[in-house]
């Protein structure tokens, strides 16, 4: 789920007033945010509908701030946060589980990283403490052990999600040439094996003081809390850690593309695969909203040109996908699409590239765009039931998280809104033109391995 | 991201959807030394809990229209109704040599009705924002979608309508075919997806080994007759059941429901051989799915244990909770924090209507598989048998019976979970209040329950298959005394 600046609210009046399907109504997240004075940002989000409290903290640090040769290492972090610190110990898991915690993650995304957990709310406190703890006093517990152990974790979950999985190596070369060498997303999140390798102790020494400081965290509970209680043990907990200065990094702009850029990756699979990718503005950027409506006229249901083209009427591909994925250096718009049996990479990327064509030069139907419109809102609407997503940037703390992460507005969802109700025809043809230049993208094409090689 | 969000195996259901949310990481013993004079030192008292609020998971209410569809509803304060039609037939009840029929006949009701095509279906579907679902597993078949809820009724409308009045037009049938033989491909280059297909036709044997999806070439054979058999057989009145969840009134459902189904004819319920009970096998022996440079190994590991209706069923859920549920059960801690073998290992312990197993999945190293396997067997060892120096204890069984409680509770967040909830428990043929009262039965089971169930783990006599690079991985296995085998190829048709 993305989101958009307010910029084309005025563009609301000139939709067609013959418009068959009736706004959404999207319920407001009311909320409380403040900061302590050692610059911890906190947001409260009360609803006691269920007895439950979901803790949300970000860290506003992620691949974008690692040094060079370290790819990956900020969500090799992220699991070293799980190994303990001085006052609880290494025990927490096991405390959190006897206390009815579920949904206990982390997770790590370009620019962010999050963790979180979902409690009774007579547990509240049990969280604040750990939390603190990891935040105040984790580099008294940390060891080279600990490193190695995770270490050889998070290899295997590059091998488990990428080297062994259908389409991963291909995943990874669409971003790292997207994102080339000396990019702070080269890489991409699960990073390198040699840069994981390459870890040190004294990197996440170096990591920890400079990006975990509390200028440069936000919490946010979400459901049953009582707001004075929560404030005391927040300022408890968290208050009395010392204010270190908020890391400010500066990026150069990401190089836009220049050229059609092709990729070829052999991989052990029985059908071939197309995926193409563009660089595309920054999240909350004026072309999001669109580009969010134009990826979901395109696919992610049946009644959607590429899933009709490809699938249903030329039978040349058995899944096609759209996406936008907004991060601070830029989005990512990808189109997939998995080809059917014996059909070759080559017919299905030129089916692509005609639906891509129609739909820059005329634009959707309004019945489209209506279905596309309908689909985007009722997965926000689905989706704030929880308070916490699977990724902990979903769900209604996840949502507050992630509107303060990039606009520093929890409340922005009333405007994201009213952008997604604004876009039109036009609109999604002008930033499809605009945005989804043929001749300026990366494709990487994924063959079957010869079939002497496999089984 | 920590941990994976989701289980490899998929047991259950046709599609590739998670099982419980899990598996992986860290562990607890030492507390940290601290100096002395700490000016933090009162940071290591605990906080109490609170006074706590237990949550009331409500009984859905529940009544019979006169054609025998029953009704279950359950009002929530959501903003969104989840809507399902659950059959008590699935892929336990397809006829010899009709792998598949369940799922695919599942698809093809949303594939177009007497009266609407394909595309128009998926076009009124989305016009709600929403789409037709369509699902079957070993006991259940269901079509389903989600709305807001203003457009309930619509939504109730369109299931009626698919449910009633399929097409089973031939043209759409050989479309969906093709797809439908693409995503087994695509299941079958998957490795842990390939190694619970295998796992589960050595545990099951033939027929109901056969995957939820169908071999490849039993569904190469369906035919439309085979498809309209199957729904006038058992997609009849008195074998389904109507879930509503969300902010809906049993009224008003009924209302509706009759409009929508009132008109279904009832017709007798079909009988179907109960499967036989699984036997594990002689020995422990692994069957090797070859991947060659494959540079992990996938694993299965199961046993047979008693099903669903069975007595001890909280205890069998309580013992695969401490042994690979939580995060910290002893296979995960072992597999993952202790040997970085892998980036998760859990287990499950699976209970359908006619058969149950014991199911441990993770994905290895290839070079650590044997020492994997044989920390993997430890660990059963070592559950179930005290004397081995690690009896079950007080502490880990109250720590799952915290887990699968809360997990429960949390389900309440969503309506799409507890539709779940309420449609499982019709299809196994549970009473309605059966997961209302599972914290009252989890809390009965004590250690010593627990542990009995343990004591059935025989791993002496444990289906594995490894699906990894042969070349390498079978000679290690068999140096460290693992009898091994090729996988015949129907194992993975």
């Amino acid at each position: 789920m993305t989101f958009r600046g307010a910029l084309v609210l005025a563009l609301a009046l000139s939709t067609s007033p013959a418009r068959a399907a009736p706004a959404t109504k999207v319920p407001e997240i009311p909320f409380e945010k403040y900061a302590l004075d050692n610059g911890l940002e906190v947001i409260l989000h009360r609803d006691p509908a269920l007895p439950l409290v979901a803790v949300n903290l970000w860290y506003h640090v992620g691949p974008v701030n690692e040094p060079p040769k370290r790819s990956g290492f900020a969500h090799l972090f992220e699991h070293l946060m799980f190994t303990g610190s001085k006052h609880v110990g290494t025990g927490f898991d096991k405390l959190l589980e006897s206390a009815g915690a579920t949904n206990v993650n982390g997770t790590t995304s370009w620019d962010r990283t999050n963790y979180f957990e979902t409690v009774p709310r007579e547990q509240l406190e049990l969280c604040l403490w750990i939390e603190s703890d990891r935040m105040g006093f984790f580099l008294d517990t940390l060891s080279a052990g600990a490193l190695e152990v995770q270490r050889g974790v998070v290899k295997n979950e590059r091998r488990q999600s990428y080297e062994d999985a259908p389409y991963g190596k291909s995943s990874l070369e669409l971003l790292d040439t997207l994102f080339p060498q000396g990019h702070p997303y080269h890489g991409a999140v699960i990073g390198s094996m040699s840069d994981l390798d390459a870890a040190r102790l004294s990197d996440a020494e170096a990591f920890f003081r400079t990006y975990y400081a509390p200028s440069n965290a936000t919490l946010t509970l979400a459901g049953d809390f009582a707001p004075d209680t929560a404030k005391r043990w927040i300022a408890r907990y968290f208050g009395p850690l010392p204010k270190r200065p908020r890391p400010t990094v500066k990026h150069p702009p990401t190089p836009a593309l220049t050229s059609l850029v092709r990729k070829t990756v052999v991989e052990p699979v029985e059908l071939s695969k197309v995926s193409m990718g563009w660089l595309t503005p920054p999240a909350y950027s004026r072309e999001t909203a669109a580009l969010e409506l134009a990826a979901a006229v395109l696919a992610g249901g049946k009644a959607t040109r590429l899933y009709r083209r490809l699938v249903v009427e030329k039978k040349l591909a058995s899944e096609v996908e759209a996406d936008l994925d907004p991060n601070s250096l830029a989005g990512i718009f990808s189109v997939s699409a998995v080809a059917a049996s014996g059909k070759p990479a080559k017919e299905v990327e030129a089916a692509i590239d005609a639906v891509l064509v129609e739909l820059s030069a005329k634009g959707p139907t309004q019945a489209e765009l209506d279905r596309a419109r309908r689909r985007v809102l009722f997965g926000l609407m689905s989706q704030l039931q929880q308070l916490n997503g699977p990724d902990g940037e979903s769900g209604r703390a996840g949502l507050l998280q992630r509107l303060n992460h990039y606009l520093g507005d929890p409340g922005h969802l009333r405007q994201w809104h009213a952008s997604i109700e604004a876009v039109t025809r036009d609109d999604v043809r002008r930033v499809l033109a605009a945005q989804l230049d043929l001749t300026r993208r990366v494709i990487v094409t994924t063959l079957p391995e010869p079939k002497g090689k496999r089984p | 991201m920590r941990r994976v969000a989701c289980a490899a195996l998929c047991l259950a259901s046709a599609c590739a959807a998670p099982g419980p949310a899990h598996p992986p990481r860290p562990p607890a013993t030492t507390p940290a030394a601290s100096a002395s004079a700490d000016v933090d030192g009162w940071r290591k008292q605990i906080p109490k809990a609170g006074p706590a609020a237990a949550i009331v998971y409500p009984v859905p209410e529940s009544e019979q229209l006169k054609n025998g569809l029953t009704l279950l509803v359950m009002k929530r304060p959501a903003a969104v109704a989840s809507l399902s039609l659950v059959v008590r037939h699935g892929a336990s009840s397809s006829p010899q040599g009709q792998s598949g029929v369940a799922a695919l006949t599942a698809r093809m009701l949303t594939e177009g009705t007497t009266t609407r095509s394909s595309s128009a279906l998926a076009e009124a579907a989305e016009s709600l924002g929403s789409a037709l679902e369509h699902d079957a597993g070993r006991d259940y078949s269901m079509v389903g979608i989600e709305t807001l809820s203003a457009d309930v009724e619509q939504g109730l409308a369109l299931l009626a309508e698919v449910a009633q009045k399929p097409a089973f037009a031939p043209k759409e049938l050989e479309r969906v075919r093709g797809e439908w033989l693409d995503g087994l491909a695509a299941e079958r280059q998957t490795p842990d997806r390939l190694a619970s297909l295998a796992g589960l036709r050595l545990l099951l044997g033939e027929p109901n080994g056969a995957p939820v999806g169908g071999s490849v070439p039993d569904v190469k054979k369906l035919t439309v007759r085979d498809l309209t058999a199957f729904h006038r057989r058992h997609w009849v009145p008195g074998e389904s059941a109507l879930v509503v969840v969300g902010d809906v009134s049993l009224s008003g459902v009924r209302d509706a429901a009759e409009r929508a189904f009132g008109g279904w004819k009832p017709a007798p319920a079909p009988t179907t051989a109960p499967a036989p009970t699984p036997a594990p096998p002689d020995k422990t022996r692994v069957v090797m799915v070859n991947r060659p440079g494959a540079v992990q190994s996938a694993l299965f590991v199961a046993q047979p244990l008693a099903k669903r209706s069975d007595a001890g069923h909280e205890a069998r859920q309580l013992m695969s909770s401490l042994l690979g549920g939580l995060f910290t059960s002893r296979i995960n801690q072992n597999l993952r924090e202790k040997n970085a073998f892998t980036y998760g290992a859990r287990s499950d312990a699976v209970a359908t209507r006619h058969w149950g197993a014991l199911v441990v999945t993770t994905r290895v190293e290839s070079a650590v598989t044997a020492p994997a396997l044989r920390e993997l067997v430890g660990e059963l060892a070592r559950a179930r048998d005290p004397k081995r120096g690690a009896p079950i204890t007080d502490e880990e069984v109250a720590r799952a019976r915290a887990d699968l409680i809360s997990s429960l509770g949390a389900r309440l967040i969503a309506v799409d979970r507890l539709a779940a909830d309420v449609g499982s428990s019709f299809a196994l043929g549970l009473p309605p209040s059966t997961s209302s009262e599972l914290p009252q039965r989890l809390t009965a089971q004590s250690t010593a329950a627990v542990a009995a169930e343990a004591a059935r783990i025989d791993e002496q006599r444990l289906v594995v298959v490894i699906v990894g690079d042969q070349a390498s991985v079978k000679p290690a296995l068999e140096a460290a005394g693992f009898e091994v085998r090729e996988a015949a190829a129907e194992l993975t048709w």
